[in-house]
C-alpha cells in the first residue's frame, strides 16, 4: 500500500514539475559572447568558472597551430588542437565554444562564447485586450486579431516582410525575427478577446564614473582611481575589457578584463596609478575606455576622464603665529612677536639643494638673523623645518607674503611658493608720535612763528604721556604753552601750538619735541620729533635757505631798521659794496641786451664796407 | 600798509622810468642810459640805508615764501626793459641811417637826436 502510494506521489511530483522544467520564454539558450583574448604561450584566459589557456603555439609549420587546455573551476578538463583553418572552432560539453580568428607572432586570438539561457526578450507593449479588427502598433509591427473560432484566434503580424496570418492557442507566442516575438496570454473565447504582449530584444547601456580620493596629489604618491561601470541596460553586457591611460605618471594596470555585468548592476574597478615626479605641478589626466558586447556580439562602450594637480615634489609651507612677549621685555612698545615657521617637504627619491627666501615687512626685525634666506639641502622622502622669530618695530596690522623656494632641475630653476597666508596679524603695544613743525618756515626778523606739535597715539593701548618742548634763547614765547600732560587713548591725536618770534636771522634750527609715555602696564615709553628748522630773512636778500648756512651774514641800517640789533660779529657791507652790486648788475644786464644788436652791427657793417 | 607801500613803489618806479625815456626821446640816449645808471647807484651811496630799505622791501611772497618780490626786482625789471629800448632805438637809427647813405652818397651831418627824437619833431 505504501509503496502503490510513493508511486503516485512520484507520477503527480513528475507531473506538475515537468513545466518548471521549461526555461520562460524571454530566456534563450544561446551563446553568449564571453570576450576575445590575445594569449601567447602559458598565458590564460578567466571565464566565470573556465579557465582557457593556451599551453603551446606552432609557428613552425605552414599551417600555425596551438595546443589549448580548458579548465574548470582550476581543474583540467580537456586539451583542444587548433588552428585558423578547419580546427578554428572548438566546443567543450556545449558549455564553451573557442573560436581562433588568428595566430601569428605566437599569439592566438581567439574568441569565446558560453551556452547559457540568458533573458534576451524584454516586454514592450505589455498585456492588451484585443477584440476582432483590433490592431496594436509596435515600431514597425501591427498586430492585428482577424477572428475568435473554436480552434483559437487567428493573428495577421504585418510588417516589411509582409503579413503572416497564424492560429494561436493561450499562452503560445512566435518569434517573426531576432527582434520581435508576439506572445499570445490568453484567449477569451466567450467574450471574443484576446490578451497579447509584444517583445523585443534588449540592449545593455553602459553608464560610467571616474573618481579619485583627492584632487591634489604629491609627486610620486599614489593615486586611488576608480571606474564605477553600470549597466542601465535590459540585458546583461559580456566579455568587459577596461583600458586606462595616463597624460602623466604611470597606469599599473592598463588593462583589465571583466566576464560580464548584469542590468542594473554597477561594477567598481580600482586602478593603482602613480603620479609623476615633477619639478613643477602638472595637472594629470587619466582617462579610462570600457569595451563590452552584447549577446549577439555587438560592441558597446563608453569612457570616463578626471584630472588630477600633482605637486612638485618639493612643497613649502608657511605658518606664522603670534607670541606674547614676556613683561618685562618693552622693546619697541610691543606686546608681541611672530613665530614664523617654514616647512620643506621633499617626495622624490633624491635629496634636493634649495634656496629659500622669506620676505618680511620692513617694520620687522628677525632674531638673531641678517637676512632671511637660507641654503638648505632636504633629503629624500624627509621634511625640513626653519624656524625663527621676528620682532615687530610697531604695533597695528601685519600681513605676511608667501615664501619662495628655488632649486635647479637638470639646469632649469624651478620656482614654488608657499600658500598666500590671508590672516591680518594684530600686534598690540603702545607708540606715541610726535611731530613739531613751523609756520611760516621762511620768516622776516620780528615775525610771528607758530609752533605746532602734534601727539598721536599710533599704538592700541591707552597711555598717559608728558610732552617735554624746549625755546632756545634766541626766540621768545608770544603767547601759548609749551607743555602738555594728560592721557591719549589708542589713535587719540593732541595737537599743541604756541607762537614765538626772533629777532635773530639766518638758520635757526629749534629743538625736537619729545614724548615720555606710559602705559596701563606701567611700561614705558618716548618718541621725539624732527628739529625744526627756520629760514629768517636778513632784509638784504643773501639768505637763502640752504646757501652758504654756516655763515649767514646780515646788515644793520640803522637809518630805517633801528630796531635790528646786528651783531658786532657780522661786518656790515658799505655802501660801496652795495653800489659795486648794482653796477654790475646794470652791467650784466647791459651786455646780455646788447648782445645781439652788436653782433647784427658787426655783420652788417662788415657787409657794407 | 603794503599796498600803501606798493603804490608808493610804483609812482617811484614809474616816475623814473618816465624821466629816463624823456632824456631819450628830448636830449640824448647816451644821456638816458647814464641816467638809468647813475640814480640808484647815487641813491644807494648817497642814503645807503634808506635806499637799501627801499630797494629790499618786499611786497610778494610767491612759491610758499620761498621767492621773494621786492623793489629790487622791480628795480631790475625796469632796467632791462629801459636798457633793451635805448639799444635797439640807437641800433635801428644807426641801421636807417647807414642805409640811406648808401642809397643818396651824400654825407650828411646827423643829428645827436634819435629817430623817435626827430619824428616827434616832425609831428
Amino acid at each position: 500500500m505504501a509503496v502503490k502510494k510513493l508511486i503516485i506521489l512520484i507520477l503527480l511530483l513528475s507531473i506538475l514539475s515537468s513545466s518548471a522544467y521549461a526555461y520562460d520564454l524571454h530566456d534563450e539558450n544561446i551563446w553568449i559572447f564571453k570576450g576575445m583574448y590575445e594569449l601567447g604561450p602559458g598565458e590564460r584566459a578567466e571565464l566565470d568558472g573556465y579557465t582557457v589557456k593556451v599551453h603551446t603555439v606552432n609557428m613552425s609549420s605552414k599551417q600555425p597551430s596551438a595546443i589549448l587546455l580548458v579548465y574548470v573551476n582550476k581543474d583540467f578538463k580537456e586539451s583542444f588542437y587548433i588552428d585558423t583553418a578547419a580546427n578554428s572552432e572548438q566546443v567543450y560539453k556545449d558549455e564553451l565554444k573557442i573560436n581562433v580568428l588568428d595566430i601569428s607572432k605566437g599569439i592566438v586570438s581567439l574568441e569565446t562564447y558560453k551556452q547559457k539561457f540568458e533573458r534576451v526578450w524584454i516586454t514592450n507593449i505589455p498585456k492588451t485586450a484585443l477584440k476582432t479588427s483590433d490592431i496594436i502598433e509596435d515600431g514597425d509591427y501591427s498586430v492585428r486579431l482577424d477572428d475568435i473560432t473554436e480552434e483559437g484566434a487567428t493573428i495577421t503580424v504585418m510588417s516589411d516582410e509582409g503579413p503572416v496570418e497564424v492560429k494561436y492557442l493561450s499562452g503560445d507566442h512566435r518569434k517573426f525575427s531576432d527582434e520581435f516575438m508576439l506572445h499570445v496570454i490568453y484567449v477569451n473565447k466567450k467574450d471574443q478577446e484576446v490578451f497579447v504582449e509584444t517583445l523585443r530584444t534588449g540592449v545593455p547601456q553602459i553608464k560610467t564614473d571616474v573618481l579619485t580620493d583627492k584632487s591634489i596629489y604629491d609627486s610620486g604618491e599614489k593615486i586611488e582611481y576608480r571606474f564605477m561601470l553600470t549597466n542601465n541596460g535590459t540585458v546583461p553586457l559580456h566579455g568587459l575589457i577596461l583600458t586606462t591611460g595616463s597624460s602623466e605618471g604611470n597606469v599599473n594596470e592598463p588593462k583589465i578584463q571583466s566576464s560580464g555585468l548584469e542590468p542594473a548592476k554597477t561594477k567598481n574597478f580600482i586602478i593603482p596609478v602613480s603620479a609623476p615626479v615633477t619639478p613643477v605641478a602638472k595637472t594629470m589626466n587619466i582617462r579610462s575606455e570600457i569595451t563590452g558586447y552584447d549577446f549577439k556580439g555587438n560592441a558597446y562602450s563608453g569612457s570616463g576622464q578626471t584630472e588630477v594637480l600633482v605637486k612638485p615634489y618639493i612643497s613649502v609651507e608657511k605658518n606664522v603665529e603670534t607670541v606674547e612677549k614676556p613683561g618685562s621685555d618693552i622693546e619697541f612698545g610691543t606686546e608681541q612677536y611672530f613665530r614664523i615657521s617654514i616647512i620643506l617637504k621633499n617626495t622624490a627619491s633624491f635629496p634636493v639643494a634649495v634656496t629659500v627666501k622669506d620676505e618680511t615687512d620692513p617694520s620687522l626685525i628677525p632674531y638673531d638673523l641678517k637676512n632671511t634666506e637660507w641654503a638648505v639641502m632636504v633629503e629624500a622622502g624627509t621634511l625640513k623645518e626653519i624656524k625663527y622669530y621676528a620682532k615687530p618695530t610697531t604695533p597695528g596690522s601685519f600681513t605676511f607674503t608667501n615664501a619662495v623656494v628655488q632649486w635647479k632641475d637638470n639646469g632649469e630653476t624651478c620656482t614654488i611658493q608657499s600658500d598666500p597666508i590671508e590672516e591680518v596679524f594684530q600686534i598690540h603695544g603702545s607708540k606715541v608720535t610726535v611731530e613739531k613743525y613751523l609756520s611760516p618756515g621762511y620768516a622776516l626778523p620780528g615775525e610771528e612763528i607758530k609752533v605746532t606739535i602734534n601727539i598721536v597715539n599710533t599704538g592700541s593701548r591707552e597711555v598717559e604721556a608728558v610732552l617735554s618742548d624746549n625755546i632756545p634763547e634766541q626766540f621768545s614765547l608770544v603767547s601759548g604753552k609749551n607743555d602738555w600732560k594728560g592721557s591719549l587713548g589708542p589713535g587719540e591725536l593732541k595737537e599743541i601750538s604756541y607762537t614765538v618770534t626772533t629777532e635773530h636771522t639766518g638758520k635757526l634750527e629749534l629743538p625736537a619735541a619729545t614724548v615720555d609715555f606710559i602705559n596701563k602696564k606701567d611700561q614705558p615709553g618716548s618718541s621725539t620729533s624732527e628739529d625744526p628748522v627756520l629760514y629768517v630773512d636778513d632784509m638784504t636778500g643773501n639768505a637763502r635757505p640752504g646757501e652758504n648756512e654756516e655763515k649767514i651774514r646780515y646788515e644793520e641800517y640803522p637809518e630805517t631798521y633801528t630796531e635790528q640789533e646786528s651783531g658786532p660779529e657780522y661786518p656790515a657791507p658799505g655802501r660801496v659794496e652795495a653800489a659795486g652790486f648794482m653796477m654790475s648788475s646794470f652791467i650784466a644786464l647791459f651786455c646780455m641786451l646788447a648782445l645781439i644788436p652788436a653782433t647784427v652791427y658787426l655783420y652788417i657793417n662788415r657787409m657794407y664796407k | 600798509m603794503g599796498f600803501l607801500a606798493l603804490i608808493g613803489s610804483a609812482l617811484l618806479f614809474v616816475t623814473f622810468a618816465l624821466t629816463v625815456l624823456f632824456i631819450l626821446v628830448a636830449i640824448s640816449s647816451r644821456l638816458a642810459m647814464l641816467t638809468l645808471l647813475i640814480v640808484p647807484i647815487m641813491a644807494v651811496i648817497v642814503l645807503p640805508g634808506t635806499s637799501l630799505a627801499f630797494l629790499s622791501y618786499r611786497h610778494f611772497l610767491f612759491a610758499d615764501g620761498l621767492v621773494p618780490v621786492n623793489n629790487f626786482h622791480i628795480l631790475l625789471t625796469i632796467w632791462s626793459t629801459l636798457i633793451g629800448i635805448i639799444i635797439y632805438t640807437e641800433f635801428l637809427t644807426w641801421y636807417l641811417k647807414t642805409g640811406k647813405r648808401k642809397r643818396t652818397e651824400e654825407q650828411k651831418t646827423e643829428s645827436p637826436k634819435s629817430i623817435i627824437g626827430k619824428l616827434l619833431d616832425k609831428v
